[in-house]
């Protein structure tokens, strides 16, 4: 075996090896420090003090429960917009595809901020039916939450695989003379089975540690296994049992991650088939087929927008009026007698520039450990790998970030670490997006440029990156906007001292200013929604010319 | 001159273990069915793929470590391969900018490469407004830019429609020859493999089956399987030429080719040595009238324009004949057998 050969086949053990160095030794520190700080014994005394709770395992139920119920909704929601989105060239596919993608990498206050705006027992719905119904601060609030979070995951990763299914096999099915239903039920559910369910994990593991919006709306009453390992931690001080209840998710998850294992082995053998897929433009499909389709995506819309929409229209209003003042008063620093940058805690241009500097940052050292990881697995398969860089979706983000901070504060300074943690949790997305990429560019064209003289840098630059680059941007946006999000290893790490949008927002509400907090996140939406609308257009014409 | 010596890899299912030299403006035929081991061996080349063991040298340099972007070998894949991301003048550059070549030569590089290729207007165009055949001219064109020490072609032709790939391999014999550089060429088209080769080598599962000229493979191929991967072949063992009746024999009067000499000299030696079985193209039997030859019936005919392939049902089984005459399907006639072109195979290994 050459030095060459040697290296490439290391090249995954490598990057697992850095990856668990990076993972491990923070959780390991959250699950140990009860056991340093009062003696092993009495840790495991609490352990099995919290495990035999009933309400331990009540929390357990309800955190399967809903993340089950959620990733369900999730997919039995997308499933249609899947097909047209993979089967259908209507006008407007493109903005819906990235315009559907905007509540994934909202932070949690505001599509919290916007479920209790239009869902609220004095919400926008409430005030149009002349009702008061309230079901927001319930099981029922946390499940509308994460399935408006997670749509358009379910939409992204199913209508991905719908592209992959050879055409070929529905033009077969067609000259059996199998009607549509069928055709559905016996050829595509079964070819599609695999990546739904891989996408119903991934939802899953995001339900299942979603800290935010389960905090807010579940309170003591619906409480999950990562509000408890808070709770114990934060408020009850007691690290054992934080470890111990961290553990418990810990290895939930573990089975969750196992099973994913299993299903993306099985995923890849149905994506590596042949294909030939020709998606049918407006003219090729009946009018009904049309009708349902805009239908859905107008229905769809106002489910996941009338809630976003609902922050702008409570921004713009103030004692009963039209106002700009919430927006000018982020930059004026006061409204009424309400000192704005004292209670962020920092001027405007402080709060935009430390969100960007810390998102930009991230962004780009997430793209590019994804890009050199992708690219060292590059035609190669290896699910064990890909398995292990999803498990920070099992992570709890408190007890990492804690984990972080316990381990590395006052040595490396907070806003690395901040980094660090937020791109460990983006860099599952990340690695994801590139790695599909570039398996989807054949290696010939890599063997084309060796044959043509060009070393490794020469061919990353005229030819990887290039053909690649839409891929990079996307994974960079990602990257950007989950770090912009970030709430929990910002809260967790800065302790305070570092004021990015949601710290801001959320120091807004706690001193009453949903106006402002608001208008934050007006501003936060629009900027987002610009940047992934702008990649998603902008790479269409390059799509065009077959890249 | 490349010269691959005891090279040896093993996959999982699969050996590769050959030898072979490929001398300067020689073009060699690497030809073998779908898994024989023919794509491999280019890349082995190429340096896409390490051996086990063994040696390449590239005019007496050993190259066997050397990576693929150090060997200089110019490689053309089956499809085209061009960047998507470059226009035709920037995919014929790229292995120039590799080489830091200024721009002022490497547009006059790539103007004349254009040119050589039949594609002078073309530069400014997007490789993927261009059809298959273009694509693939200005693929060679790329792979020549870097003035390659060889070129490696992976069945260039085979994704280009039947009429350009005729005017394709015009324009590939054209270029070779006058580039004098060793070529190989893989492919699984014995017509191609034919018309185009100076030398064809014919693998199977990873090794040499046989190798010579194109006339001497067809004409007197040394094993069985060599004779039937060439082309459609009559193989009789020396039990069914003994029940054919001595008047089906006929005497060849007719010039003997290049190879005829050395190769009677061989089948006088294996015929003597006894040989198993021997091979008759369907093109050198002959039909006779009655009681001339051996008796037969057509069973199935085939019209392919300049002739009709034909089966024959006969007391020794089924035999193929090309022919320009016209049989009806049913017809009865007999069937002569020109001596001299019943090639003895040895037995089987």
């Amino acid at each position: 075996m050459g030095r060459r050969d040697a290296l490439r086949s290391g090249a995954p053990y490598l990057i697992a090896a850095v990856f668990v160095l990076l993972t491990v030794p923070p959780v390991l520190t959250v699950l140990g420090a009860g056991a340093l700080e009062r003696g092993a014994s009495a840790w495991l005394e609490e352990a099995r003090r919290v495990l035999a709770q009933t309400g331990t395992w009540r929390s357990v139920r309800f955190s399967v429960i809903q993340a089950v119920v959620s990733a369900a909704l999730s997919i039995a929601i997308a499933l249609p917009g899947a097909y047209f989105l993979s089967h259908i060239r209507f006008a407007g596919r493109r903005l819906v595809q990235s315009v559907s993608l905007l509540p994934f990498v909202l932070p949690s206050l505001i599509v919290i901020l916007a479920i209790i705006s239009f869902y609220g027992r004095s919400g926008v719905l409430n005030q149009l039916l002349g009702t008061r119904f309230a079901f927001v601060y319930s099981a029922g609030g946390i499940i509308l939450a994460h399935v408006l979070f997670n749509i358009s995951i379910a939409l992204r990763m199913i209508s991905a695989a719908w592209m992959q299914v050879d055409q070929r096999l529905r033009e077969v099915s067609l000259s059996l003379g199998e009607g549509n239903l069928r055709r559905v039920l016996r050829l595509h559910l079964p070819l599609l089975l695999p990546a739904i369910l891989n996408a119903a994990t991934v939802i899953f593991l995001y339900c299942f540690v979603s800290f935010g919006v389960v905090l807010v709306f579940g309170g003591v009453r619906f409480a999950t296994l990562e509000v408890r390992i808070y709770q114990a931690m934060f408020m009850n001080l007691n690290l054992s049992a934080a470890g111990a209840l961290a553990l418990l998710q810990l290895a939930v998850c573990g089975v969750a991650v196992f099973a994913a294992h299993r299903l993306a082995a099985r995923r890849l053998a149905v994506a590596t088939r042949g294909r030939r897929f020709v998606m049918r433009s407006g003219r090729e499909i009946s009018w009904i087929t049309t009708v349902i389709c805009y239908s859905y995506w107008v229905a769809l819309g106002v489910f996941l927008f009338t809630p976003l929409a609902s922050i702008a229209l409570r921004a713009f209003h103030r004692n009963g009026r039209w106002s700009t003042a919430a927006f000018r008063s982020l930059i004026a620093g006061s409204i009424g007698d309400r000192d704005i940058h004292q209670i962020i805690r920092a001027d405007f241009f402080e709060l935009v520039t430390t969100s960007l500097a810390i998102a930009g940052l991230c962004a780009a050292v997430t793209t590019a450990a994804g890009f050199i990881a992708a690219r060292a697995v590059r035609g190669r398969k290896v699910p064990w790998l890909d398995t292990l860089t999803m498990a920070p979706l099992a992570i709890s983000g408190v007890t990492f970030s804690l984990g972080l901070r316990l381990l590395w504060f006052g040595i490396i300074p907070g806003p690395v670490l901040i980094i660090v943690a937020q791109g460990v949790m983006a860099f599952p997305l990340v690695f994801r997006i590139l790695r599909t990429a570039m398996e989807g560019v054949p290696l010939r064209y890599t063997e084309t440029a060796k044959s043509l003289g060009a070393g490794t840098l020469f061919r990353v630059r005229t030819l990887e990156i290039p053909v690649l680059w839409r891929s990079i941007l996307n994974a960079y946006a990602f990257g950007f906007a989950l770090s912009l999000a970030d709430f929990t290893a910002v809260l967790t790490i800065g302790r305070g001292a570092i004021v990015t949008f949601p710290i801001a927002m959320y120091r807004l509400i706690g001193f009453q200013s949903f106006d402002v907090a608001l208008a934050l996140g007006v501003w936060y939406i629009i900027v987002v929604a610009a940047a992934f609308v702008a990649i998603d257009l902008t790479s269409h014409a390059r799509e065009k010319e077959g890249l | 001159m490349i010269r691959a010596e005891e090279i040896h890899r093993q996959f999982d299912d699969f050996t590769i273990s050959l030898s072979l030299a490929v001398a300067d403006g020689e073009l060699l035929t690497l030809l073998g069915a779908s898994g024989s081991g023919k794509t491999t061996t280019l890349r082995i080349l190429a340096g896409f793929e390490q051996p086990d063991r063994g040696a390449i040298t590239v005019d007496g340099l050993d190259v066997t470590h050397v990576a693929a972007q150090h060997r200089r070998m110019g490689y053309v894949f089956q499809d085209y391969t061009l960047f998507p991301h470059l226009n035709v003048a920037e995919n014929v550059a790229y292995g120039l900018r590799v080489q830091r070549v200024p721009a002022p030569e490497r547009r006059r590089r790539v103007h004349e490469l254009l040119e050589l290729v039949g594609l002078a207007g073309f530069a400014g165009r997007a490789v993927q407004t261009l059809s298959g055949g273009e694509q693939q001219r200005v693929a060679l064109a790329r792979a020549l830019a870097v003035e390659p020490r060889a070129l490696l072609l992976d069945e260039p032709f085979s994704a280009v429609d039947t009429e350009r790939r005729e005017e394709l391999r015009r324009y590939l014999v054209r270029v070779q020859r006058g580039l004098g550089i060793p070529t190989v060429f893989v492919t699984h088209s014995r017509s191609e493999a034919l018309a185009l080769s100076d030398r064809i080598i014919v693998l199977r599962d990873g090794r040499i089956e046989d190798q010579g000229s194109p006339e001497r493979l067809y004409e007197h191929p040394h094993t069985e399987y060599c004779a039937r991967f060439l082309g459609h072949a009559n193989i009789l063992t020396r039990e069914q030429l003994a029940a054919v009746p001595g008047k089906a024999f006929s005497e060849d009067t007719e010039e003997a080719p290049d190879a005829r000499e050395t190769v009677s000299a061989e089948a006088g030696a294996d015929l003597q040595a006894g040989a198993t079985a021997f091979m008759i193209r369907p093109e050198y039997l002959t039909t006779a009238g009655a009681d001339a030859g051996l008796s037969a019936t057509v069973s199935y005919v085939a019209y392919s324009g300049a002739h009709r392939d034909y089966e024959f049902e006969t007391p020794i089984g089924t035999l193929y004949l090309r022919s320009a005459e016209r049989h009806e399907l049913g017809a009865r006639t007999t069937l002569r057998f020109p001596r001299h072109k019943l090639v003895p195979l040895p037995p089987k290994q």
